[in-house]
């Protein structure tokens, strides 16, 4: 039980302008739970695929039960016993759970048909090692839960009887209750002598979960330790690199004013439950939460994206009913959103009109727009921005993640919104950038622009907010102000643990 | 009391073609003397089965989040080439052969131009349905071409327990298509198709294959309803089903299938061409006004379509007639 | 000016136009005739009513959506108009009621696929469907023919060596380039086009833009069928439904993508122009009218194919 199963020795890979993976050493043992952490960028995803055989690495070695391998395709991978459960989900949502599982495998009748019934049998046999029993095989997978959408994926996983499991962000979209169940699951997986590499950085279920974990920056391992062995504070160090001060530079300025309200705010779908937040000019206000706790749902209420069905909005102390961005932009609100491909960035537009979407308008109120013009406004927020394309023309799809999130950035920039929210503002991107965004919210700050950000890594919301609210399944538990509670407090009050009631 | 609201609520549950039609029946057996006579009855049949036949093939084509513009075109060439192999001394059965054989052509055709050139549907089609009733006009200089034989008779007009053979046709049709569909796995791929094809890819199966065979079962199933549709007028017409493959697409539409989800049932497809035939033929027999006839209808199957729509963002989910 | 021709070079209608050229060149060597500038005209003429039905589609299909619409709207509203002259209105009203019925159907449209969110696909094929039955209600069996002069002057008039319908058309296109490439609706419909989430987040008014553009769409119908009616000096329920499926054709051919965001009225007067110089090329050759649809299907889908072609292999050359 405690040899490796898998052994990789020296994994380099290399992308143009980027070396995602910097000479790793990595093994996983047999029944364990092996966690790979790092920050947007470190290379944890990479390292996964390489592994998956999705990718394949430029130097170093792969060994599967003590035999060299060459994975050429994921199908090679498979064939071995390594199988994936990724975040975004491989089902087709009019297929039933069956079918899905068994996806170009289907067992055929003697006629030749598919045997429904086999399928089905053996799919409820693997949800039942899963304890989801409840699950129906032959329901269509679009009508379950998102939870038990990821049961269906594990099921499938296991219908290939694997050695070797990753896991990638799996509780990215569960509800903590989901969470728990999961964990259950994976525990069983565990006892059954499967190895699972599970890629987070949600460092609050670390020790739930974990046996080892090995930490990641900037394409190279920096550490492997057993779970017991260190704290969520060193942990952040580890995967930051430095002091979090340097990082997360914050110059302190007053909040004079209240710039924007909210006051039991209720949605329709029942995710946000009376919330009452404030955020103050030339503040930042982190909103922490594990994903599900309703902080997008929150946002998107306050943005006039969905519908309000009880409380209050104030921008600057007047009372708005949010019903759509175009009159929430005309309030001084932007929204820099956490989908920047699909709900940020027109990706086949070129630069140009994609940090102009917003603002067109307001330079060219008169209707007719000036090319020229406009090209020279863009070019204007691009260099200010460093953002690395040979001109504004280029469609955004050309563009990095860090650049294309420069983009949306410029975009509000260009709006001049007094109010500014983030969503997830550093998500997939390389450490470079975030530093330069994060340069550039401390200085919007300054300026006296009040910023609400949501984000789901600890440091980041430590590091930047003058202010955190946590929320947990709707309601905000906590408030903290910045060096308030420790990196472990926080992480709890996440999981809706210890809730300590600073609510105001 | 509690039963009345179950039976309401089921009745809700219905997709709305479902009701719609119910009450279409209803309002037209009160109005109409010997409505339910078996001659009405047969003569709706009838009428329904080659768009039957085509919104069949229309439904997988719709499943793949595509549409087939060409069944029209497909079903005059099909009736025309046959009449004319006849004319030559190719025996019927012979030529009925190779006339489904040439449409299945056209459909893989139509494949292949959609799945490796990587065109939208609509004009892929749409190119295919000019050329093709380009072709069938030019070979026959705009006519109607004839011949006579006693095979066209027996196939309209033979019955089989009281039912015409062409209803039984359309039945197998339906039958053989449902099997497919739910029950081989290049019925689950279509469903996928429609659904997800990113993950029919992972999963290793080929797209483009797919959705050849999808377009080449699609002219199989328009040659069976161009055949069909000879027998009964007795001869080869160019421009008989003009217009035909967007009835179909209207009556699949109509039966709950969606443009964008890889959502359908072929059952509701049946629905939806009765929706429209049984109205075409109620308004006949009423001797409504020819003039306000398509308005009529038009605008009937335009509150379907608003009614389904709404009903499904707004209902609960309601039984799909799936499986 | 070379930013405008790389531009150019990089946009959807590159290779249509280069398509046109070589059409044209092609045409010029087959037949004498072709080259006469009497033809040019005959070709300018027929393009119009095409074009002024594309140029109404261009705008829907940018956002994504389309309209199936066109062509029954058209053919109602010119039988309306017929009648309504032929009833003895004054001919300026007639056209303010027509155009008026165009922005009602352009409302309605819009209204059906922004307000209740129906596909447009569905909405515009079934607002079809109601627009023929009403053309032939409209029309109650009857013909209409020998309408007033000062009507039919439209059709068959001439400004210069220009006929009307060519000058009308020309004004209209001028109208919808402005309108598109130059203001911040256009960009609005690009952006709606383009992503329609992105548009949203990015305070685009959709729905507006939606009902703008299919207002637009239909506007551009009536005048249409107002011009086709002129021109036929009759009215016929039908005459509209032949360019329904063409007007998709031609916009598409142009280099506009069904899927929105991409394309341009510069690319649609060229994808019209393709298929009226087919049509007038192949009557020149006395190529049977059965035919002739033959050789358009095949244009159409070697055009559209080599567009295909061409993108992906620009895609893949930069990744």
């Amino acid at each position: 039980m405690n040899d490796p199963i898998l052994t990789a020795t020296g994994i380099t890979k290399q992308f143009p302008g980027v070396k995602a993976l910097d000479n790793i050493d990595f093994d996983l043992r047999a029944g364990e739970v092996h966690i790979l952490v790092g920050e947007n960028g470190a290379g944890k995803s990479t390292l996964a695929k390489v592994i998956l055989g999705a990718y394949k690495q430029d130097e170093g070695t792969i060994s599967f039960q003590g035999q060299k391998m060459n994975f050429n395709s994921t199908k090679d991978a498979l064939a071995k016993g390594i199988v994936a459960v990724y975040q975004e989900f491989t089902l087709i949502p009019w297929l039933n759970v069956a079918q899905n599982v068994f996806i170009n495998r289907e067992y055929r009748t003697k006629f030749g048909l598919i045997d429904r019934k086999r399928m089905e049998r053996e799919a409820a046999d693997l949800l039942k090692t899963l304890n989801c029993e409840y699950i129906n095989v032959k329901s269509p997978v679009k009508m379950l839960s998102v939870a038990e959408q990821q049961m269906v994926e594990i099921a499938k996983a296991l219908s290939f009887h694997p050695k070797i499991i990753v896991f990638d962000e799996p509780t990215a979209t569960l509800s903590q209750r989901e969470v728990d169940s999961l964990f259950v699951q994976i525990h069983k997986l565990k006892a059954a002598g499967i190895g699972i590499i599970y890629v987070s950085h949600r460092m609050q279920e670390f020790p739930l979960i974990g046996d080892r974990i090995t930490v990641m920056r900037d394409g190279k391992k920096i550490a492997t330790v057993g779970i017991k062995d260190y704290s969520n504070e060193e942990l952040v160090n580890m995967m930051v690199g430095r002091d979090i001060s340097q990082v997360y530079k914050r110059t302190p300025n007053p909040h004079t004013g209240v710039a924007l309200e909210t006051k039991d705010l209720c949605d329709k779908a029942e995710k946000v439950k009376n919330v009452s937040i404030v955020v103050n000019k030339g503040e930042i206000v982190g909103l922490a939460g594990l994903v599900g706790a309703g902080r997008t749902e929150l946002i998107n209420l306050i943005f006039g994206i969905d519908p309000i069905k009880s409380g209050a909005v104030l921008v600057n102390g007047k009372e708005v009913l949010p019903k759509s961005p175009v009159q929430m932009v005309r309030k001084g609100v932007g929204l820099v959103p956490e989908d920047r491909k699909r709900q940020g960035l027109a990706l086949k537009d070129s630069i140009a009109w994609n940090i102009m979407a917003v603002s067109l308008k307001k330079y060219f109120p008169g209707f007719f727009v000036n090319k020229s013009r406009m090209y020279s406004i863009s070019e204007g927020f691009k260099n200010d921005l460093r953002i690395i394309a040979p001109n504004v023309l280029k469609a955004c799809k050309q563009l990095s993640g860090g650049n294309q999130q420069k983009v949306v950035l410029a975009k509000w920039l260009s709006a001049e919104t007094d109010i500014l929210i983030f969503d997830e503002p550093t998500r997939g991107i390389d450490v470079g950038a975030k530093m330069e965004i994060y340069t550039l919210m401390d200085k919007l700050a300054s300026e006296g622009k009040a910023i609400l950000m949501i984000s789901s890594e600890l440091p980041e919301v430590i590091g930047m907010s003058d202010r955190i609210y946590i929320m947990h399944e709707g309601v905000i538990g906590c408030e903290s102000k910045r060096g308030e509670s420790s990196a472990d407090k926080i992480g709890s009050w996440m999981l809706g643990v210890g809730g300590g009631n600073n609510e105001k | 009391m509690k039963n009345k609201w179950g039976f309401l609520r089921s009745v809700q549950k219905l997709p709305p073609v479902v009701w719609m039609l119910a009450m279409l029946v209803i309002i037209f057996s009160i109005t109409i003397p010997d409505y339910f006579a078996w001659s009405n009855i047969t003569n709706i049949l009838i009428q329904s089965v080659p768009i039957l036949i085509l919104a069949f093939a229309q439904t997988l084509v719709i499943l793949t989040q595509g549409v087939d513009l060409s069944l029209g075109a497909q079903v005059n060439f099909c009736t025309v080439i046959w009449i004319l192999m006849a004319n030559s001394g190719i025996p019927l059965l012979a030529g009925a052969v190779i006339s489904i054989a040439a449409t299945v052509m056209i459909g893989i055709v139509n494949g292949v131009i959609i799945g490796n050139g990587r065109i939208s549907p609509f004009i892929a089609t749409l190119g295919t349905q000019y050329i093709t009733n380009g072709f069938t006009l030019l070979i026959t200089a705009g006519a109607s071409v004839y011949f006579s034989s006693y095979i066209f008779l027996f196939v309209s007009e033979t019955k089989i327990l009281f039912l015409p053979l062409p209803v039984w046709i359309a039945a197998a049709v339906f039958g053989v298509t449902w099997v497919m569909l739910y029950r081989t796995k290049f019925g689950t791929n279509i469903i996928g198709l429609g659904g997800n094809s990113e993950a029919l890819t992972l999963a290793g199966i080929s797209i483009n294959k797919s959705l050849i065979k999808t377009y080449a079962y699609a002219g199989l199933l328009a040659g069976i309803a161009g055949l069909i549709t000879a027998c009964r007028v007795e001869s080869g017409q160019p421009t008989v089903a003009i217009g035909w493959e967007f009835e179909a697409m209207a009556a699949v539409l109509l039966g709950g299938t969606s443009l964008i989800e890889g959502k359908g049932s072929l059952v509701g497809t049946i629905f939806g061409v009765f929706l429209i035939k049984i109205l075409q033929n109620g308004l006949n027999v009423e001797g409504v006004n020819a003039l306000y006839q398509n308005a009529l209808i038009g605008s009937i199957v335009l509150t379907a379509i608003i009614l389904d729509c709404c009903a499904r963002r707004y209902g609960k989910n309601w039984r799909n007639a799936y499986e | 000016m070379n930013k405008k021709l790389q531009e150019f070079r990089n946009s959807s209608s590159f290779y249509s136009f280069i398509g046109l050229c070589a059409l044209v060149v092609l045409c010029s060597l087959i037949s004498s005739n072709f080259r006469s500038l009497d033809n040019v005209i005959t070709i300018l003429r027929q393009a119009s009513v095409l074009l002024i039905l594309s140029t109404g589609l261009t705008a829907v299909l940018l956002t994504g959506e389309i309209d199936l619409s066109v062509g029954a709207t058209s053919g109602l509203i010119g039988c309306l108009c017929a009648q309504l002259l032929k009833a003895e209105f004054p001919i300026p009203v007639v056209f303010l009621i027509g155009i008026g019925m165009g922005v009602i159907f352009g409302c309605f449209n819009g209204f059906l696929v922004g307000t209740i969110k129906l596909p447009s696909f569905v909405a515009t094929y079934a607002t079809n469907w109601v627009a023929s039955g009403l053309a032939i209600m409209v029309m109650n069996g009857a013909v209409i023919y020998n309408l007033p002069k000062g009507f039919t002057w439209l059709g068959t008039g001439y400004i210069a060596i220009f006929p009307v319908v060519v000058v009308i058309a020309a004004i209209i296109v001028l109208i919808a380039y402005v309108l598109l490439q130059r203001t911040t609706f256009g960009r609005d419909v690009y952006s709606l086009g383009s992503n329609a989430d992105a548009a949203r987040y990015s305070a685009v008014p959709v729905k507006r833009t939606l009902f703008l553009t299919f207002v637009m769409c239909s506007v551009c119908a009536a005048i249409a069928g107002l011009l086709m009616t002129a021109r036929l000096n009759a009215a016929d329920t039908a005459m509209g439904d032949a360019y329904g499926l063409q007007t998709v054709a031609a916009v598409v051919i142009g280099g506009t993508s069904m899927l929105g965001g991409e394309g341009s009225i510069s690319g649609t007067i060229i994808g019209a122009l393709i298929l009226t110089v087919l049509v007038n090329i192949m009557n020149l050759l006395g190529i049977s009218s059965y035919a002739q649809p033959i050789v358009a299907g095949f244009v159409i889908i070697a055009m559209v194919l080599f567009d295909a072609y061409k993108r992906f292999a620009k895609e893949k050359s930069i990744i």
